[in-house]
């Protein structure tokens, strides 16, 4: 009995041993399992190559990733390296170690990612997180659903009348309801439209003073939008199309001819029973380009016990190895590191060249650490009656001008 | 002061002691999950504190600046209005529901069951079939409304005017079987021979209902309506699946402003001063019903 125990014991220790000379860090991350296998490459590639560092992985659906992150950070806890979005306001409160003092010591190739991506990566003119992607959007169309109405395919040429015109000969009713729309949108993309008006939302996106969203070119973008949802009939309300499953299932169900969204869904619909293709967003009505700079990177946590450890991980992940492994899977990022051959040249997404166009034309949506509280309390509500038709876009974003602007000179 | 107390024996002591032992895991669950929070949240309700920053003492800041929140106050007009419709629309459908169930009619057990699997129903899951039915271009809602001729049909959560009337009648929905069972325990409670004599002295059905049934129901109406009033001023699932509080807006009731103001601005001392405000209102509504209850609720 005894030797048995001391057996036991003697084995037990033999597991451990070994694990007391590595280093351990954590690494957080979201995603739904089409998107996971390159960050477990990336894992067992790393950990492969340096024996002496496990990572413990701290996976989480995006609908709950940022409540466990968020109360993991307050205690003062967290996982040394983690997948990261609204970089500023993480920064702000201190919860991010800030990159550019490390960036220089090891040499790493920052100049190779897109500038306005590193952008949205900063707080106060310091990086805080090295992008993956920029999430920029493209048209995804049912080729079956244009040929069915003798629709031309969009093309580069496109303008907003275009796409109106189309989604107008799309749409199909019956008995007076709605059997497929033309278009579908996503609610958070309307900064586009402002910005392919020629408009903008504040001065700065970083560091606003003014509030721009009540300027004529502005309006007008957001009336577009609403007008396509309300008077022409031909897009969801943006509530209501969360509610039949998001844009990415009415467009999978034939629900919606076309969808505007981002390059992950071309996984999603990769066994959709149509044919379907992906176009260039149209430009605005004097031909201006725009899109969204977008995307996550990876920070490391202010926090973390093992900062060398972390940040020397943190450079295999968002460096040319890990881009170049995200690049190159099936639900593809489009890369925020374009500037390195080996990564643009394991991006080999379909439609990529469409991606990497509208990556091109990427601007900084707003982002800022009270932009949250504004865009929920003022921004948001306003938009929302546009959007269901109750208010115009002149008076709606007119009655918030003034206490958006007081907030900012707060 | 030791002799002044009763001498336990020893048998009485071994009761205590396994008395306390038996309520431990309640009052430990107690202590870490509601009371230790309540109280942190008094204190941190006179604070300002983003969960990373240094806590700093704002006295009555966050209060002062709820009262001039333009926001709150369409959030406290919203919960008046939740409260005020749903809880007596409630009460009285689950009174007749119960009532009709009472009176031995056919396949009485299987409405029971009907009425009370909304109950035990995950308020999630429901919540997101009911925005599926609600939905004003293919949901089944407005599919019948326009099979019956209704042509201006509404836009339900999308509008400011329908939206929060489907949530009540989700939360209703939901709520109804509780509230009746309940009160069929009541109704069974009352016996029989009252109603004979009643009969007897020529009492018709509808006298005996509002001079017999319910007075001597009224200790459970009274019961139901105060946690009716509770539950119905914490809102907050339905508004989340269904609406987010919009639109602008139009559907945000005090616990989701709580939530949004903690989880989603990080203003824990602002929605910790929001909380302790639900908390007053709740404390002030029950006590003024245990006031009122003097007059009409008869305890047999």
């Amino acid at each position: 009995m005894t030797k048995k125990w001391l057996a036991y014991a003697v084995a037990a220790l033999g597991l451990v041993s070994p694990a007391l000379a590595q280093s351990t860090i954590s690494f957080g991350y979201w995603g739904d399992p089409p998107e996971l296998p390159p960050f477990e490459e990336i894992v067992s590639k790393y950990q492969a190559a340096h024996p002496d560092v496990k990572i413990e992985i701290q996976h989480a659906p995006w609908s709950g990733y940022f409540t466990r992150l968020d109360a993991q950070l307050a205690a003062g806890a967290g996982p040394d390296v983690f997948f990261i979005t609204n970089v500023p306001s993480y920064a702000s409160r201190g919860a991010l170690a800030p990159l550019d003092d490390l960036i220089k010591a090891s040499s790493f190739p920052i100049d190779q990612y897109v500038p306005s991506s590193l952008l949205t990566h900063s707080f106060e003119g310091k990086l805080y997180s090295i992008p993956r992607d920029s999430a920029p959007s493209a048209l995804y169309y049912n080729s079956d659903a244009f040929d069915a109405a003798g629709v031309a395919y969009p093309n580069a040429d496109w303008k907003w009348a275009d796409l109106r015109d189309a989604a107008i000969k799309l749409t199909t009713t019956e008995g007076g309801r709605i059997t497929r729309y033309g278009l579908a949108l996503e609610s958070n993309d309307w900064a586009t439209w402002v910005q392919q008006n020629g408009g903008k939302v504040f001065d700065d996106p970083l560091k606003p003073t003014t509030f721009l969203l009540a300027e004529p070119a502005a309006v007008e973008a957001i009336q577009y939008i609403g007008d396509l949802i309300n008077k022409d009939k031909v897009a969801p309300n943006f509530l209501e199309a969360e509610q039949a499953g998001g844009t990415a299932q009415l467009f999978s169900s034939g629900q919606a001819a076309m969808v505007i969204t981002n390059p992950s869904r071309l996984g999603t619909f990769a066994d959709v029973p149509f044919k379907w293709a992906v176009a260039n967003l149209p430009g605005g009505p004097t031909g201006i380009h725009s899109n969204r700079t977008g995307g996550a990177g990876f920070a490391i946590n202010a926090n973390s016990k093992n900062p060398e450890a972390a940040w020397a991980f943190l450079q295999y992940l968002a460096g040319p190895e890990g881009q170049s492994i995200f690049a190159g899977a099936k639900a593809a990022a489009v890369p925020a590191m374009t500037g390195n051959e080996t990564v643009r040249a394991a991006f080999k997404a379909p439609f990529g060249d469409v991606f990497l166009k509208e990556a091109d034309v990427g601007e900084q949506f707003p982002q800022f650490p009270r932009f949250v509280d504004l865009s929920n309390l003022y921004i948001q509500p306003a938009l929302d009656l546009v959007w269901n038709g109750e208010s115009t876009a002149a008076d709606a974003i007119g009655g918030i001008k003034d206490k958006v602007n007081a907030e900012l000179a707060k | 002061m030791a002799r002044s107390r009763v001498q336990l024996t020893r048998v009485a002591r071994a009761e205590e002691r396994a008395a306390w032992l038996f309520l431990a895991p309640s009052l430990v669950l107690f202590a870490i999950f509601t009371a230790i929070p309540v109280i942190s949240a008094f204190f941190i309700s006179f604070t300002q504190w983003n969960l990373f920053n240094e806590v700093t003492w704002v006295g009555l800041g966050n209060y002062i600046a709820l009262a001039g929140d333009e926001i709150f106050a369409k959030v406290l007009g919203n919960t008046a209005y939740f409260v005020l419709v749903s809880v007596p629309v409630q009460i009285v459908l689950a009174l007749l529901c119960a009532l009709v169930l009472n009176r031995g009619i056919k396949g009485q057990t299987f409405f029971r069951v009907v009425y009370f699997l909304p109950v035990v129903t995950s308020t999630i899951a429901a919540a997101l079939v009911w925005a599926w039915l609600f939905n004003s271009n293919f949901g089944l809602i407005n599919a019948a409304l326009s099979l019956v001729g209704v042509t201006d049909l509404p836009k339900w959560m999308g509008s400011t005017r329908w939206a929060m009337p489907a949530i009540i009648i989700v939360s209703i929905w939901q709520n109804l079987g509780y509230a009746m069972v309940l009160f069929l325990a009541g109704l069974q409670n009352i016996g029989k021979d009252v109603h004979d004599a009643a009969a007897l002295d020529g009492a018709t059905g509808w006298d005996r209902f509002w001079h017999i049934t319910l007075p001597l129901l009224s200790p459970t109406t009274f019961f139901v309506l105060v946690i009716s009033i509770i539950g119905s001023f914490q809102v907050f699932e339905l508004v989340l699946v269904m609406t987010k509080a919009g639109p602008a807006n139009a559907t945000n009731t005090l616990v989701y402003y709580i939530y949004q103001n903690g989880f989603q601005f990080y203003q824990m001392g602002y929605a910790s001063a929001a909380a302790m405000l639900l908390f007053l209102i709740v404390l002030a509504f029950t006590l003024v019903q245990y006031k009122l209850q003097r007059r009409w609720v008869h305890y047999g």
